[in-house]
């Protein structure tokens, strides 16, 4: 399974709209197999980010703020996204590997705010 | 003597300005949080206090060219940057930005202070701005074209046959498809077809269809486009093109509202609204006996005449602005527009293409542009050779001395999207030279923004 973590030095990015680096995992039965750095192209003068991010082939992101065109990007081209995320990149992968990503102090401020909003919008079938 | 405890009334006052405003320590750790920033970026105070400012705020800037971080570092503030951040709703929200340092009382840095405002308002209504010179996907600000608009509602109510005449490449097909789509039978079928495009006995099968076994290899029924545009509308492009022959049906069908399709023995009622277009001066093409006068006249109930981009100049900046935000929303590039130099050469070109052809131009300098401003560089080689004061100089011809200052004045400001400063350079003329003939010749700045 190929994860990607949005990052901006050793935290994740704030912004995914704007982030510059992807941390691309491979998690093979809960262990990392494998990782390396991507860049990304990200102000305006190359393939737009969407499809940067489509080309990664990955299975899960996570990241930090993300608006919601970009999201609904993502998540109709079949990519688990948990997004709001915040605090530094080992950590969160750790605390996803765990399955604690959300039980942990790793959430943005105003993240219940953001799945309150989207809960509803996912019930009225966007 | 009572005072009133400092704090509470600083926060009091920062409570009820309608500006966002935060402070951070030199760690980042936000140590204060306004009812506006909560509002803005809809996290609530408690939740963003202590935490990282990036965290709380996630604008575009945050992790390259933080402007907090530049005020700290320079000491210099940064005054009114626009960037945006998405809310905690997923929502980006356009901001201005300002930004200083905060000192104690030996001038010591102690952490920073961003105030932002709210810009979605003010997009808002630049939006519904650029939405009143656009109709339908149709732009344009000039008299002739406002004329179109607030033509175009009665006309597509109405049942009546169209003529649209308009050169090649001025959106015709538009004008078009906005009558269909503004008129009751908006819900029913749009069939564009072009009449020039097919020789005479393909273009009759295709308009009116045929049936089984009226020709060899006709092994089943064809509807043809009347019969697909049942209900709805026809657009017929180039109707000027059209045969003798196929005159005479087309005339049918607008007299008699029926048709015959191939090798029927009945003819069929058609409940469809006509629309025809040319490029040619059908009026004309009657004289000399090349288009027959009685279609002519069953065509034109209601003309509409589309005016050349030469005509229509001052659409440019608007044309451009909606072009290159168009590619900018397709490609993810991010194209400002056009650099003085670009303006200047798009500005002298005639354009015998027109807008279809100012599309073209902009799609071919997009691929080339990396991003920023549109350069000379960007653009067709053809358009640099145009010998561009020859184009120029043809709308000034005739008139007064005054007259011919006043209009090149009334360009340039065009031009500069009413930037007096740039048109005055660009006249070679003083800022107050510039003002005064303004005044003289009554001109009042064009307002191009929109």
């Amino acid at each position: 399974m190929k994860i990607a973590l949005a990052r901006w030095d050793k935290y994740i990015s704030p912004l995914l709209d704007a982030a510059q680096e992807i941390l691309l995992a491979e998690v093979d039965k809960g262990q990392v197999t494998s990782r390396r750095q991507v860049r990304l192209v990200n102000d305006g003068t190359g393939v737009s980010l969407p499809e940067q991010l489509g080309e990664l082939g990955i299975d899960v992101l996570i990241c930090g703020g993300i608006s919601n065109a970009l999201y609904y990007w993502l998540v109709a081209r079949g990519i688990q996204v948990f997004p709001w995320v915040s605090g530094e990149v080992e950590e969160v992968l750790r605390a996803y590997l765990r399955g604690e990503l959300y039980r942990s102090r790793h959430t943005m401020p105003g993240y219940q705010r953001w799945r309150r909003r989207h809960r509803r919008r996912w019930r009225r079938g966007w | 003597m009572r005072k009133p405890a400092p704090d509470n009334v600083a926060q009091v006052i920062l409570d009820s300005i309608s500006d966002g405003v935060f402070t951070v320590d030199l760690d980042w750790r936000i140590t204060y949080f306004n009812r506006a920033a909560a509002e803005i970026t809809q996290v609530p105070q408690e939740e963003a206090l202590g935490r990282f400012c990036w965290e709380v705020f996630r604008a575009n800037i945050c992790e390259r060219e933080c402007a907090l971080k530049r005020t700290l570092e320079t000491g210099c503030p940064v005054i009114n940057k626009a960037v945006y951040i998405v809310n905690a709703a997923g929502e980006r929200v356009p901001i201005s930005i300002s930004t200083a340092a905060l000192k104690d009382g030996s001038g010591r840095v102690i952490g920073g202070v961003e105030t932002f405002r709210d810009l979605s308002q003010v997009e808002e209504l630049r939006r519904e701005l650029y939405q009143k010179y656009s109709f339908m996907d149709i732009i344009g600000k000039s008299p002739p074209m406002q004329k179109l608009f607030s033509l175009l509602p009665d006309i597509a109510a109405s049942d009546a046959t169209v003529l649209i005449e308009g050169p090649t490449g001025s959106g015709k097909e538009l004008v078009a498809r906005a009558i269909h789509n503004l008129s009751p039978r908006r819900h029913r079928p749009f069939i564009a077809f072009n009449c020039a495009a097919l020789p005479d006995t393909l273009l009759e099968s295709e308009l009116f269809g045929y049936k089984a076994g009226a020709f060899t290899g006709a092994a089943k029924d064809k509807p043809g486009r009347f019969a697909l545009a049942q209900g709805g509308t026809i657009f017929l492009d180039e109707i000027g093109d059209v045969s003798p022959l196929m005159q005479v049906k087309l005339l049918r069908v607008l007299q008699e509202k029926e048709y015959e399709p191939l090798g029927a023995v009945a003819p069929v009622k058609a409940d469809v609204r006509i629309l025809a277009a040319t490029n040619k001066d059908l009026a004309s093409l009657v004289e000399q006996g090349l288009f027959r006068e009685d279609l002519y006249y069953r065509l034109n109930v209601i003309k509409v005449t589309l005016p050349s981009l030469a005509a229509r100049k001052e659409d440019l900046p608007l044309l451009v602005d909606h072009f290159l935000a168009r590619l900018n929303a397709l490609r993810g590039k991010a194209v400002e527009g056009l650099s003085e130099e670009a303006w200047r050469i798009l500005w002298g070109y005639h354009f015998p293409g027109n807008v279809r052809e100012l599309q073209n131009i902009l799609e071919h300098a997009y691929v080339l542009c990396k991003g920023g401003l549109i350069t000379p560089e960007h653009l067709p080689s053809y358009l640099h050779t145009q010998k561009r004061d020859q184009c120029r100089r043809q709308p000034l011809e005739g008139g007064t001395l005054a007259e011919v200052e006043a209009q090149a004045i009334y360009e340039a400001l065009l031009r500069h999207k009413g930037n007096r400063t740039r048109a005055a350079r660009e006249l070679g003329i003083d800022k107050t030279t510039l003002w005064r003939k303004m005044k003289r010749y009554g001109i009042k700045v064009p307002s191009v923004e929109g």
